[in-house]
């Protein structure tokens, strides 16, 4: 309710933000220093699952505001509404940050975010319109617990071009706001002082290339009174720090794209828990004409985890693999469809079979 | 199982269908491409991966400090296709969804504004030293000024917009 509020105060305070300039050119300078930004993201999408014949709906509704508060100033915030726990809807704060921006090599950001930490977190989150599948990656799902993917940082960022191409950097401090819940084990660990580095390279001669890392390290801490009355796992309060290491590659091109990320995950406690990673990667190509509204992907994940360090020790398999293959179709220029099929399982002989249908919107 | 298939068969046929568009109907352009800036403007002389740059806002200030205000052609101006096609290498479609997302990721300070007339944003960059515009070389006055791409003005061989 408090994020509810903060909201709601968020967007109505930035509503009549616009600003005019004193010079006077016929209205036409003034036009273009008005400087506030509304986008709205909204899907709508079913999935129908094999086993049993059940089916399921979903929907999202995202909207977000910027504002530039003055030549160097900027403000940004995003609220998601969704139909949660039977009620409609549950409003929550995504983002808020401020932006300062002082040269393309200095830049200064701080508030609530989407963690650097990988690329897909940074491009999509919760712009399902944006993204071409349904289903985010498996490293990024909050239940696989690879990866933080909000925080409330200080971050100073930029780029840096050169000869053989453009360098960005970004370098942050604050904390994570989510949790680690292996399940089963009835047990969070809340995630405080974090701080992350990133870097990332794009080629001048391919521009639509992207070469880049994350190095993100986390003190973790056991917070008992969050405990669900099940047995507590011993090992589990003994883990104090983490670390998430992620290399992405991206290729954007006119006809066909690629995302690639491996993210791998370290665990300090009694001992050092490595050796859990996952990685998908990811082609989506544009329909030959005339089915060029139309866009065919595939994309292959797979995570392995230790099952000796404590966070994954209750999970089900120690390798999981998914499939996810679609169609989208850009049925007008701001509304897609899109039919997904996604397989997922410790092996594909036997995999969970999942099929999704959604309609998405961005303006 | 079989009703599985039977959806999966079902919802490829209609997302086919539906996939289905007109082809894009390229016209022969005459009037070159070209990017304007005001005439105290200190930049002269721009690579095209860097023209590139400032129209996809990955470069976002003309020196140190001195932020740069983009204006592209709307969908009703003349340059609007070539800009797509010579610039930002894109579809309609592609563009409208790139500053869709270009406002999600907060990374950018302002969106560049559109223009319908060629005229307007001459005026406009004619005004603002920190202006830029994208427009037909047949548009340009002496209010502004014209940057050369790799070294080379519209009127040279080898011209890239």
């Amino acid at each position: 309710m408090k994020n509810a509020s903060v909201s709601l105060f968020a967007l109505f305070l930035l509503l009549p933000v616009l600003r005019v300039s004193a010079q006077d050119l016929g209205g036409l300078v003034d036009e273009i220093e008005s400087r506030t930004h509304f986008g709205i993201f909204t899907d709508f999408r079913s999935e129908f699952f094999d086993d049993d014949g059940t089916h399921s709906y979903e929907g999202t509704f995202v909207g977000h505001v910027s504002t530039q508060l003055s030549p160097r100033f900027k403000y940004f915030a995003e609220f998601t509404l969704t139909p949660d726990r039977g009620y409609f809807g549950q409003i929550r704060l995504e983002r808020s940050l401020f932006q300062f921006f002082y040269s393309d090599l200095l830049q200064l950001r701080f508030g609530r975010l989407h963690t650097p930490i990988s690329r897909w977190n940074v491009l999509y989150h919760h712009g399902q319109y944006l993204q071409t599948t349904i289903n985010r990656p498996d490293i990024l799902k909050s239940s696989n617990r690879l990866s933080p993917i909000h925080s409330t940082v200080i971050e100073v960022g930029g780029s840096y071009g050169m000869a053989a191409g453009r360098v960005t950097y970004a370098a942050g401090i604050g904390a994570s706001d989510d949790h680690i819940h292996p399940p089963g084990v009835g047990v969070l660990l809340q995630q405080n002082p974090a701080w992350y580095v990133s870097a990332a390279f794009v080629p001048e001669r391919l521009m639509d290339l992207r070469i880049g890392g994350t190095l993100y390290r986390e003190k973790v801490q056991y917070h008992p009174e969050i405990d669900d009355g099940r047995p507590h796992n011993h090992d589990l309060h003994s883990i104090d720090r983490d670390q998430t290491i992620n290399l992405h590659m991206t290729y954007d091109g006119r006809k066909w794209s690629l995302l690639s990320e491996l993210m791998a995950v370290t665990h300090w406690g009694k001992e050092r828990y490595g050796g859990t990673a996952g990685y998908y990667a990811q082609v989506e190509r544009q329909l030959p004409a005339p089915y060029e509204r139309g866009i065919a992907y595939v994309r292959y994940d797979r995570l392995v985890r230790n099952m000796d360090d404590p966070v994954f020790s209750t999970d089900p398999f120690r390798v999981s693999t998914g499939v996810t293959s679609g169609v989208r179709v850009n049925i007008y220029t701001r509304v897609a469809i899109t039919t997904e099929l996604r397989m997922y399982g410790e092996d594909l002989t036997f995999p969970e079979r999942h099929l999704y249908v959604q309609l998405s919107a961005g303006f | 199982m079989r009703r599985m298939f039977s959806y999966i068969t079902l919802l490829l046929g209609l997302t086919g269908v539906m996939a289905v568009g007109t082809p894009d109907v390229v016209q022969a352009q005459s009037d070159p491409l070209v990017l304007i800036v005001h005439p105290e403007n200190a930049a002269e002389d721009l690579s095209y991966q860097d023209v590139r740059r400032i129209a996809r806002l990955d470069r976002l200030y003309w020196t140190q400090t001195d932020g740069i205000v983009l204006l592209l052609p709307g969908p009703a101006a003349d340059e609007r296709r070539r800009t797509l096609n010579r610039v930002f290498q894109m579809s309609e479609q592609a563009f409208k969804q790139h500053w869709v997302s270009v406002a999600y990721q907060t990374e950018v300070l302002s969106l560049p504004r559109p223009y319908t007339e060629c005229a307007v944003a001459v005026r406009i960059v004619g005004s603002l030293k920190n202006a830029a515009a994208f427009v037909h070389a047949s548009c340009v006055d002496e209010t502004v000024r014209v940057v050369a791409v790799d070294g080379k003005l519209p009127s040279d061989p080898g011209y890239r917009l």
